[in-house]
């Protein structure tokens, strides 16, 4: 009897722990299949609308070539995925995700620059946007079209935290904003050597690659202009023609209130002096540069007056 | 590998193109290593990027680019830019355009302007097109070398606007001042080349370059006939002189940990110009001898730059920069003796090169203190040292801080303020007849100034699929020891922007900005008899707000994308004087500076295949302004200034635009 016991205990321990044995095969089996259909199938089984946009992009049509193994694409950027499958999506140990934010914004960059801090990015670390902790997401969308590389629409994305250059540039004079030119043409998002990311270290240098002729030198210069073109100039728009600060003569007369000349340079410019015979020319059209045309600068032996 | 690159071709037609964007084509894979071609054109035909008065809708921009990953780049850019037309102008002169402006063969020169008849006027064109193409091809050795150049041209050609005076009395030289505004031929052409070395390896990059640019002015000079009985037969005035650009750049950059990055630049440019210089007057009498027969100027700018960069801890970043700028004028100085608008002499005048050296220091610092709240410190320091300048040297600090409050997923906010001091030494006027001036003047960009910013920008997404952000933001200038000049100067800009996604189809969008830009400056009517004090003011209020509002609708049928953009602009400008030149203050103002845009647009896109899209649009624009410059001002009003009879600019458009796409 206690032999039949102790044979019967015996069967069923081994049917219980080959049971148990199979049962957790079968489970580890089913999970490295259910992980096996995620690596191949990769990500796109809970993030397909991601994945199609991504596939669509530069970085997917190139990825895609490199990696075999498609989930490799994903790490790339988003760095470990173990957690976050076993979790089914719970966990995001491991995960760098841009949308999210976890982590910190330098991890989050660190991945993007991993592959790009060249040249054109050099600047990046300690410049403006980078101290005022933008991840290279708050402009790019990798996933899909990113519109900040399209010259057309890159304003679009500057404008939602420069406000107040959108209203600038919606100012009746202005630079153009959209294709023609753009944000780019004078400044680099990701640092530069300049004061407000310009390309150049001064302002004058960005401005004379589109306005040479003002570049001199003269033999006769106008100094604010030769010192820093926004000292009378906005850079993006006005509500003054030639996107000026504020209009002649009033803006001249903030620095010239000379004594010669029967002092019309410092004499109170108020309206009557416009209807007034002869005196109008101050104030109407052009103002001061009705007559001295050549505010810039002068390369006429004559032009000390910045009138020839 | 096994690189089949696809032919392709992109075939556009386009009736009044508009709003086209970029279109990639031809992406091909090469499935060994990952490298693809790739290509795109684009093209578009601008009214989008006309969204103001000195701009024309009669614009274009055409992109080719075409490369392979990692191994080379080439792009041509063809664009046009054409301003507005200024409207209802005229002149009395026949050959415009060309650089010599002369009379009609019946003309009798006037006394006064108001002589002139009108029918005498003929209308003429005042705008200028701006034609550019540029090339550009870089090449990738794929073991961290870069060598790209790129190539290009401005061509620029139309008419601007010049005034042009005679003087015909030394004894009261402006009181018979006579002027007319010409039409002045614009034809420049620019070239610029760059040439560009990059080196990179995971601890550091270099870039050396040289920068080439020459602008040649095909009119040296204009003339033009006295049209008046007074003063010389003909004038003659200097248009801006060819000159070239040279410069060289080295900058390179070094991570000296994980954690810290340095990085350098050097650059060094010279800008020569060196035109034959026009005689002191149209009139040989009054020409002297030229001490020199061009001016052979030279101006060397140089930079010198450092800045070290590092995450110093998980929670605090430091940043510390300094930047050397140099503009030194070598042009040579000699004494000239001008003739005063081809009438007299007017003394011996001898040029001023204007020099700078300018060091910046900057160091900054932010503080992590938890994932909600972190703190920005930065302190700038300016040091300036200027030649030929009525203040010679000057510092300016500027101590800025800023704390971002991250409240919760929903709520972000955060707040700016920055308080600046700008200091010259003493302040020494110019002594020649031309700049002698006021002794009170204090020139306000080398005048002692205070300066204050404030800031607060508050973001907030009540939902996923909505976002509203709004910011206001304070500047102010003041000048506390200027009496003659600019006082002060404040700029409030107030913005709010509302997205929100409807649903995954319909997204509508909108802002709205106001912005507040008010001035006082003061000047002296008396001086220098009998007191330099200020006996007259001026208060200038700029008002200007935008609005915009936006609606696109995704698959509003299958393939068809529509959507609408209005916007609205409007700025209002104010000027009140206050007279005490009298004894007793007498307020005036004069009309308000008008301007008002408003535009819609109504546009659709359809993807008639994988191939073929097009893209509808139907515009209506309408823009007026109001100005006292020219507003009730004939070209014949003015005693002695001819004007070109030019109106506030006003227009009203509408029109369709078209697209097609096609690629295969």
């Amino acid at each position: 009897m206690r032999e039949r016991v102790i044979k019967q205990f015996s069967l069923f321990s081994i049917l219980f722990f080959v049971s148990l044995g199979l049962y957790a095969q079968a489970k580890d089996e089913a999970f490295d299949f259910e992980l096996e259909v995620l690596t191949k199938d990769d990500c796109r089984l809970c993030h397909s609308g991601q994945a199609v946009a991504y596939f669509s992009s530069l970085h997917g049509q190139s990825e895609n070539a490199v990696h075999e193994n498609p989930i490799k694409q994903c790490e790339t950027c988003h760095g470990e995925f173990y957690a976050h499958i076993k979790s089914r999506g719970e966990s995001l140990d491991g995960v760098v995700s841009f949308a999210n934010k976890n982590g910190t914004f330098l991890e989050r960059n660190q991945r993007c620059m991993n592959c790009h801090e060249d040249s054109r990015r050099m600047h990046w670390q300690g410049s403006m946007h980078e101290t005022s902790s933008m991840d290279c997401s708050s402009c790019h969308k990798i996933h899909g079209k990113d519109a900040v590389l399209a010259r057309n629409e890159e304003s679009k994305v500057c404008f939602s935290c420069h406000q107040k250059i959108r209203a600038d540039l919606h100012k009746p004079s202005s630079h153009p904003s959209g294709e023609v030119m753009s944000c780019r043409d004078c400044h680099n998002s990701h640092g530069s050597t300049g004061d407000k990311l310009l390309r150049h270290f001064d302002v004058n240098l960005v401005c004379y690659e589109c306005h040479a002729n003002l570049r001199g030198p003269f033999l006769w210069e106008h100094p604010p202009a030769s010192d820093n073109c926004l000292t009378c100039h906005e850079a993006h728009g006005s509500s003054h023609y030639s996107m000026l600060k504020r209009r002649a003569p009033f803006l001249c007369q903030q620095c010239h209130q000379n004594e010669v000349g029967s002092r019309h340079v410092r004499r109170v410019m108020d309206l009557d002096a416009l209807a007034e015979v002869g005196e109008g020319r101050f104030i109407a059209a052009g103002s001061c540069m009705n007559c001295h045309s050549k505010v810039h600068g002068s390369n006429h032996p004559s032009g000390v007056g910045l009138s020839r | 590998m096994n690189i089949q690159c696809r032919q392709y071709t992109e075939v556009i037609a386009i009736l009044c193109l508009t709003g086209f964007n970029s279109t990639s084509f031809g992406l091909e894979n090469d499935n060994d290593t990952g490298v693809i071609t790739y290509g795109s054109i684009s093209y578009e035909h601008g009214y989008e990027m006309a969204q103001s008065a000195n701009l024309n809708a009669d614009s274009y921009r055409l992109n080719i680019n075409v490369g392979k990953t990692a191994q080379f780049h080439a792009g041509l850019t063809a664009d046009k830019i054409t301003t507005r037309p200024s409207l209802g102008t005229m002149t009395l002169y026949e050959s415009v355009g060309s650089d010599t402006l002369v009379l009609p063969d019946d003309w009798v020169n006037v006394g006064r302007v108001e002589n002139i008849d009108p029918a005498d006027l003929n209308a003429v064109k005042i705008n200028t097109e701006r034609k550019r193409i540029a090339g550009d091809v870089t090449l990738m050795s794929g073991s961290g070398w870069q060598v790209s150049l790129n190539m290009g041209r401005d061509k620029k050609e139309g008419l601007k606007k010049a005034g042009a005076a005679f003087a015909t009395n030394t004894n009261e030289i402006v009181k018979n001042v006579k002027a007319v505004i010409l039409p002045e031929p614009v034809d420049h052409v620019t070239d610029r080349s760059n040439l560009i070395f990059d080196y990179q390896k995971e601890k550091y990059q270099l870039q050396a370059s040289l920068h080439v640019s020459r602008f040649n002015n095909n009119n040296d000079s204009l003339s033009w006939e006295n049209l008046f009985l007074t003063g010389a037969d003909v004038g003659v005035m200097s248009l801006e002189p060819d000159n070239t650009f040279y410069q060289a750049s080295l900058v390179g950059s070094y991570k000296l940990s994980d954690a810290t990055k340095m990085t350098a630049s050097l650059s060094s440019g010279i800008m020569k110009q060196d035109q034959p210089y026009l005689p002191y007057s149209s009139s040989d009498e009054l020409n002297g001898q030229l001490p020199q027969d061009s001016l052979d100027g030279e101006v060397l700018v140089n930079s010198i730059g450092l800045k070290v960069s590092s995450r110093f801890s998980e929670k605090l970043r430091l940043n510390a920069k300094y930047q050397f700028k140099e503009r030194d004028n070598n042009t040579p100085q000699n004494t000239y003796n001008p003739v005063l608008l081809d009438y007299s002499s007017y003394g011996l005048y001898t040029n001023r090169p204007y020099s700078y050296k300018k060091h910046n220091f900057d160091l900054g610092a932010n503080y992590q203190l938890n994932s909600a709240l972190d703190f920005d410190l930065d302190y700038e320091h300016d040091d300036v040292k200027r030649w030929r300048s009525e203040v010679t040297e000057a510092t300016e600090d500027m101590l800025t801080g800023r704390v971002n409050f991250n409240i919760n997923p929903n709520w972000n906010v955060a707040l700016s303020t920055g308080h600046g001091q700008r200091v010259g030494s003493n302040y020494v006027p110019f002594s020649d007849p031309v700049t002698t001036t006021n002794p009170l003047l204090r020139k306000f960009d080398v005048a002692d100034r205070l300066q204050h910013r404030y800031g607060v920008s508050v973001n907030y997404l009540p939902s996923d699929n909505l976002i509203i952000a709004g910011s206001m933001n304070l500047l102010q200038d003041e000048y506390p020891d200027t009496n003659i000049g600019l006082h002060e100067n404040d700029n409030l800009d107030t913005s709010l922007d509302v997205n929100y996604q409807i649903n995954e189809k319909i997204n509508l969008h909108g802002f709205i900005n106001r912005s507040k830009s008010q001035m006082s400056q003061a000047g002296s009517d008396a001086y220098p008899e009998p007191s330099i004090d200020p006996n007259w003011y001026v208060d200038i209020k700029d008002r200007f707000y935008s609005l915009g509002l936006g609606l696109e609708m995704l698959s509003v049928m299958p393939n068809l994308d529509m959507g609408i953009d209005y916007t609205h602009s409007r700025s209002r400008g104010r000027t009140i004087i206050n007279d005490l030149t009298t004894g007793t203050s007498i307020v005036s103002e004069y009309p308000d500076l008008i301007t008002n845009y408003k535009g819609l647009q109504l546009y659709g896109r359809y993807r008639f295949s994988p191939n073929l899209m097009g893209r509808l649009a139907l515009v209506r624009e309408k823009y007026d302004s109001s100005d006292w410059a020219y507003d009730d001002l004939d070209a014949n009003s003015l005693t002695s200034l001819l004007l070109l009879g030019e109106e506030s600019q006003r227009y009203s458009n509408t029109f369709v635009a078209f697209t097609i796409h096609y690629t295969f």
